[in-house]
């Protein structure tokens, strides 16, 4: 519906639109002629109004028209709006609206205010040295950060609204002759498909990006740090950044980048090479060691050295619990605390670790409801998992799995169970790109930067295992 | 497929949270599970074999060094039927994986104890690792005797048929294993450590066996639990295995002395590190250690002859030396001396000699002639093959270089 | 697109073709040929070898899949007849390590007696894996065959202190007939070469590919050729009675007796590589039958064939040892002609449109 002529026919058709208490239609003179201000009051900079919109207006003399009014204002981003839902929209996107008596148009300005979060270091991926600035949840604030790393003309950047009700702005974020543009289309493709009521996170576009059945492994990467997704862009990948959420998203995801810590790229690449072989390890270990206790346990004695095997024996008298039971109890009740730790305020979280971690664990102990070994495996395999934090999900539901598994038919079951895991892993891929890359297939050339961190100056080419449109990242010499 | 992938899933799930929740497919507590650590065998006086297994009991406290020690034994008319009574009547399941020591008994020497042994060869329940010794009586007698060297009378069994670096190596080990081998072999001819009951405080002495226990009276199994945590009720009683027995197809044919022993160790392992004695050389008892022992046997053939040739090359080190009698020539020092050398190379040259009157006198060919015979000389071993020990021509070379 | 890569070939044939000879072969062959046990396997190795090396020509020349040249050159329902024998040959190659596997597990790797329900998990895996395409195999091969190698390096590296090296003399002093004897008995788990015959036109061709593949068919023979040669050099004389050669290997390493069968870590590296080794002709039956029978539901053959071959097991399980005999005695043959003879054929298919595109350049 077009706008017309009647300022008040205009203003009555928008408030019966915008019936919201947090709506204001501000009455003013614009010279000889009357005018409302519409805007929502929480998310407008109000001084603006004054300084960029009354102040002019009540200066002006003479009959508003329409070459007069555009020439009014000079604040350059204002927008002509000749449509009574365009101005709705752009009301509830936080813009200020000025509608005058006698021009069929509207004028809106993009004065949003709102309390935003300063830019601090993400806690999911700290490092000791390197950048410590995160994504914040604001998305202008976002893209000025990664445009400051990136001062190139092949940045580009994609905006798209999606969500019926939430009209979540969401930005493709790409380097175009490096980005294989079959990977940008696709992504393209798939966030225009995306048909949601509301994007309230950039979790919500990752569900929707990979693929329609449901996968134990994600298939988008993420980061919260502006210098890793910079990084991951300039390898070809391409980033979605969504409004409201600090966390960009980042396709083709290799397992692997879970495995890369942002600090490896800042240090030494023998110790980041020994850190990254650690969390394989770390990884591993997490997800057998309780299985293979339990297998050990019940059906393979022989893998036990005989002396440890009495101070098992001694240990486990007179616990109710076989060892597999044992296990899973104490197992569940290290999710519990896990949950119950990451739930709780931070002021009683501490007293959640003593009373989980010391007297919890202790007193069972010396009640005779689990034992140490039990206790140390579960206690180790926890923290072996959070070496690698991004997989704790997928890892902890594995660890379960494995640990029924090899409870139930011992470790004949786990290797097969290992086996299934494998090949479900190879042949999952997300945008074309294998999810075990570069280990299988093998690229040979991305090991410097998986299996092992080569020298920064080694890496001459991006990453094979991805498509990408320019191989090249640097001249030999 | 796509409505059949959940279904399957679930199912899959109720089927694994069964066999983990029910937890009983053929499952045996650990709690009910006897590890045993040594296996006496004997014979019963009803011609079937006794077993009795020493089993490792933790106690509660913890403490590994509190272990109790128990036993169980069993019969029946063969050794693995023995071990199965054993467990159906006692309650315990017999976990014999970490069986390191198969003791025979003495009374089991005039059979072919291949019929003993065989089981522990074949299946896979034992470690055919384990080492296997003949006892001087009762089989049993010896898991029985309170040590002070372990709390567990086979721990400390196998300690002395440990090859340590600086012992003597008079004792000869032997796993189940290399018995087999032996046996199957082409000489038949097979050998174990004879392990007799010492006084830990008079080595010369027989030590007393304990002896609790003995002669379970019909098929059955008994148990004996005592504690070894407190040393006041240890005894003196140690173990020399010294002695080695000798046995061709599966039969007792003769024994080795601790010189003859430690001879064949000389022979055939390498004995770097250990060290043997040199009495009374102009009245000085020396103690030897052989930095390298470098020896070798080797048979030739021709339509002629069969000849064995022993070579032994021991680098020496003089480590102790003791003065007795009025001997006037004392000297410290750690070079063997000219004489030293000539009166050892003699001596060990009598004992290899000995031990070939053993080999011909027992048919017993430990030293692996035949073998060696077969593999080295194939086209005269047809010719050789039944008459070896008879036609074969000796020599002996011993040489000894003194290190410091 | 190609699924394979000429690599993961190379790395299929490392990953795959030893394992299954590591565990009742090597007893069968010292109760046979005694010190000559590695004659008889180098025997199957060089029957292989040329197989393969025919093969490798096929795959050089020609750019279609095995299939589409049979149905080019027998038409399409010769070829279905051919595939189905093939898919029985899969199907009987199957059977011998599984139950070997089936056995392994029950009485090596289980303290107590267990059901044969421990072993049901494989047939799950197995079926899953027939669901996937030819390329999974690829990509496992890139990683397996770490696996197989590290557990292999690990057993051999404990056992190397007690092998008598002797024990291998005199060679050739079992005779030539016992040798042979050896061999055929075992043709079953030989024959690995046959695989490659179902790879041409599935994987890019590269720079001197054909020697790749060949030089590693050989390393994993000369692989195979160690273990023999190990097994007997540690038992010589009881080698025969030795069901489960790898898993006895190393265990007379002294250091075992004080920290456990760590040993076992070698073992279940082996083990892990079996599961697919186990399903590879297991997979390559249920996707010829699928050829034959062409199915729109396609998890109905994989499915049948699994349970068939898990009912064929239990079925059969008290008369194991007849039934080993008879294939061991009765099949070998018809084994050596399946895997060596027959594939020596493919090098008289031609794609007939490759042929006119060369009449006409």
């Amino acid at each position: 519906m077009q706008l017309k002529i009647n300022l008040d026919e205009n203003v009555k058709v928008i408030k019966q639109s915008l019936k919201s208490d947090d709506v204001n239609f501000n009455q003013i003179k614009i010279g000889d002629s009357d005018g409302v201000v519409i805007f929502a009051k929480d998310l407008v900079d109000k001084q603006s109004i004054g300084d960029l919109i009354i102040r002019p207006a009540s200066l002006f003399k003479g009959k508003v028209c329409k070459d007069s009014l555009e020439q009014l204002f000079f604040y350059p981003e204002k927008q002509k709006v000749t449509t009574i839902k365009d101005c709705i929209n752009q009301v509830v996107s936080g813009n200020a609206l000025l509608i005058s008596d006698g021009v069929d148009f509207a004028i809106s300005f993009d004065i949003k205010f709102f309390q935003m979060r300063a830019i601090a270091e993400p806690p999911t991926s700290t490092v000791i040295k390197g950048p410590r600035e995160g994504f914040v949840e604001t998305l202008p604030v976002n893209v000025s950060l990664i445009r400051r790393r990136i001062k190139s003309p092949h940045l580009i950047m994609e905006n798209t609204e999606i969500g019926r009700f939430s009209k979540t702005m969401v930005t493709l974020c790409y380097i175009d002759n490096v980005a294989d543009k079959k990977l940008v289309e696709k992504v393209r493709k798939k966030l225009q498909e995306i048909n949601i009521d509301a994007i309230l996170d950039s979790s919500y576009v990752a569900k929707f990006l990979g693929d329609k059945t449901p996968t134990l492994f994600k298939q988008v990467g993420n980061t919260e740090k502006p210098d890793i997704l910079v990084a991951k862009i300039l390898e070809g990948r391409v980033a979605i950044l969504v409004d409201g959420s600090p966390i960009a998203l980042t396709v083709p995801y290799l397992l692997i980048e879970d495995f890369q810590s942002p600090s490896d790229y800042y240090n030494s690449p023998y110790s980041a090479t020994i850190a990254r072989w650690i969390r394989m390890i770390s990884v591993f270990l997490a997800l057998v060691l309780p299985a293979l206790f339990v297998s050990a346990e019940l059906f393979h004695l022989q893998l036990i050295p005989i002396s440890f095997l009495l101070t098992i024996v001694n240990s486990i008298k007179g616990i109710p619990l076989s060892p597999s039971y044992e296990m899973f109890f104490t197992f569940l009740i290290f999710e519990i605390l896990n949950e119950a730790s990451v739930r709780m305020p931070r002021y009683v979280g501490m007293v959640v670790s003593i009373v989980g971690g010391l007297v919890l664990g202790e007193t069972a102990v010396n009640a005779g409801i689990i034992s140490p070994p039990t206790l140390m495996i579960i206690a180790l395999s926890g923290i072996c998992l959070y070496t690698v934090p991004e997989l704790e999900q997928p890892l902890s539901f594995l660890r379960l799995f494995f640990l029924v598994i090899a409870g139930s038919v011992g470790i004949y079951g786990l290797i097969v169970a290992v086996s299934g895991m494998l090949i479900y892993l190879v042949s999952k891929e997300s945008f074309s790109a294998p999810l075990l890359a570069p280990f299988t297939p093998l690229v040979k050339k991305d090991l410097k930067d998986s299996f092992y961190k080569g020298f920064l100056t080694e890496q001459n080419s991006r990453p094979q295992s991805l498509q990408n449109a320019n191989r090249r990242r640097m001249d030999e010499n | 497929m796509k409505t059949f992938k959940p279904k399957i899933a679930l199912f899959l799930l109720f089927l694994i949270s069964i066999l983990f929740f029910s937890n009983d497919f053929g499952l045996i507590d650990i709690e009910k599970t006897a590890i045993i650590t040594a296996i006496a065998i004997d014979k019963a006086e009803d011609g079937d074999y006794l077993v009795t297994c020493q089993i490792a009991v933790p106690e509660a406290t913890g403490a590994v060094s509190e272990n109790q020690k128990a036993q169980m034994s069993g019969k029946g008319s063969t050794v693995g039927g023995a071990i199965k009574t054993m467990g159906s009547l006692s309650g315990w399941f017999p976990q014999t994986i970490f069986c390191n020591l198969i003791i025979v008994g003495n009374d089991l020497i005039d059979q072919d104890v291949i019929g003993v042994l065989d089981y522990f060869s074949k299946t896979m329940r034992v470690q055919d690792s384990a080492q296997v010794v003949l006892a001087e009586k009762k089989a049993k007698d010896l898991l029985s005797v309170s040590t002070p060297l372990d709390n567990i009378s086979s721990f400390a069994i196998q300690k002395i048929l440990l090859k340590n670096p600086g012992f003597d190596q008079d004792v000869c080990p032997v796993d189940i294993k290399t018995f087999c081998v032996g046996y199957y072999g082409e000489s038949k001819s097979s050998y174990m450590p004879l392990v007799k009951i010492i006084s830990a405080e008079d080595p010369e002495k027989s030590g007393d066996s304990s002896g609790g226990g003995s002669g379970s009276g019909g098929s059955g199994s008994e148990q004996s639990s005592e504690s070894q945590g407190d040393t006041k009720t240890k005894g003196t009683n140690a173990f020399d295995a010294t002695t080695t027995a000798l046995f061709v197809k599966g039969k007792k044919v003769g024994e080795l002395d601790k010189t003859l022993t430690h001879t064949f160790n000389m022979i055939t392992k390498k004995i770097n590190g250990t060290a043997f004695s040199i009495d009374d050389v102009d009245g000085v008892n020396y103690l030897v250690t052989v930095k390298t022992d470098d020896s070798m046997t080797c048979v030739k053939a021709d339509q002629n002859q069969l000849s064995v040739n022993i070579d032994i090359n021991l680098y020496c080190q003089v480590s102790d030396q003791t003065k007795v009698g009025n001997s006037s020539v004392f000297e410290s020092n750690d070079v063997m001396s000219e004489k030293l050398i000539a009166i050892a190379e003699t001596r060990i040259a009598q004992n290899v000699e000995e031990l070939f009157a053993v080999i011909r006198q027992t048919g017993c060919d430990f030293l692996g002639i035949k073998e060696k015979l077969y593999r080295f000389n194939h086209k005269q071993y047809s010719r050789y093959k039944d008459n070896y020990l008879q036609v074969m021509d000796t020599r002996v070379n011993v040489k000894l270089q003194g290190q410091s | 697109m190609k699924q394979l890569k000429t690599r993961q070939i190379c790395f299929f044939f490392i990953a795959f073709m030893p394992i299954t000879k590591f565990f009742m072969v090597p007893s069968i062959l010292a109760g046979q040929a005694h010190e000559d046990m590695w004659i008889c396997s180098v025997v199957n190795l060089l029957l292989d070898l040329f197989t393969l090396t025919a093969l490798t020509v096929v795959c050089k020349r020609e750019n279609t899949d095995f299939i589409t040249l049979l149905k080019n050159k027998l038409g399409e329902k010769g070829a279905k007849v051919v595939l189905f024998i093939y898919a029985i040959y899969f199907f009987t190659k199957a059977f011998l390590p599984l139950q070997e596997q089936k056995e392994f597990v029950k009485l090596s790797l289980y303290i107590n007696m267990p059901t044969d329900l421990f072993f049901l998990p494989f047939f799950l895996a197995s079926f899953y894996l027939c669901l996937k395409p030819m390329r999974v195999f690829g990509r496992v091969s890139d990683v397996l065959w770490f696996f197989t190698l590290s557990g292999y390096l690990i057993l051999i590296a404990l056992s190397f202190n007690n092998v008598d090296w002797t024990s291998l003399l005199p060679v050739g002093a079992r005779g030539v007939k016992n040798v042979l004897k050896g061999s055929y008995l075992t043709a079953n788990w030989w024959g690995d070469c046959v695989y490659l015959m179902f790879f041409i036109g599935n994987f890019a061709h590269g720079k001197k590919a054909s020697l790749k593949i060949i030089l590693c068919y050989l390393l994993s023979g000369v692989i195979v050729l160690f273990a023999m040669i190990f097994f007997w050099g540690t038992f010589t004389s009881i080698a025969f009675q030795q069901k489960f050669a790898m898993t006895q290997l190393s265990k007379y390493t002294t250091v075992i007796n004080n920290t456990g069968r760590f040993d076992y870590l070698g073992i279940l590296l082996i083990l892990f590589s079996c599961v697919f080794g186990l399903a590879l002709p297991l997979y390559f039956c249920s996707s010829l039958l699928q050829e034959v029978f062409p199915l729109k539901k396609r998890w109905i053959i994989p499915l049948v064939v699994n349970v068939l071959i898990l009912v064929l097991m239990t079925a059969l399980n008290r008369f194991m040892a007849t039934v080993t005999l008879v294939i061991q005695n009765y099949l070998s043959l018809f084994f050596i002609i399946m895997a060596n003879l027959l594939p020596l054929f493919t090098l008289l298919l031609k794609n007939k449109e490759k042929t006119n595109e060369n009449l006409q350049t």
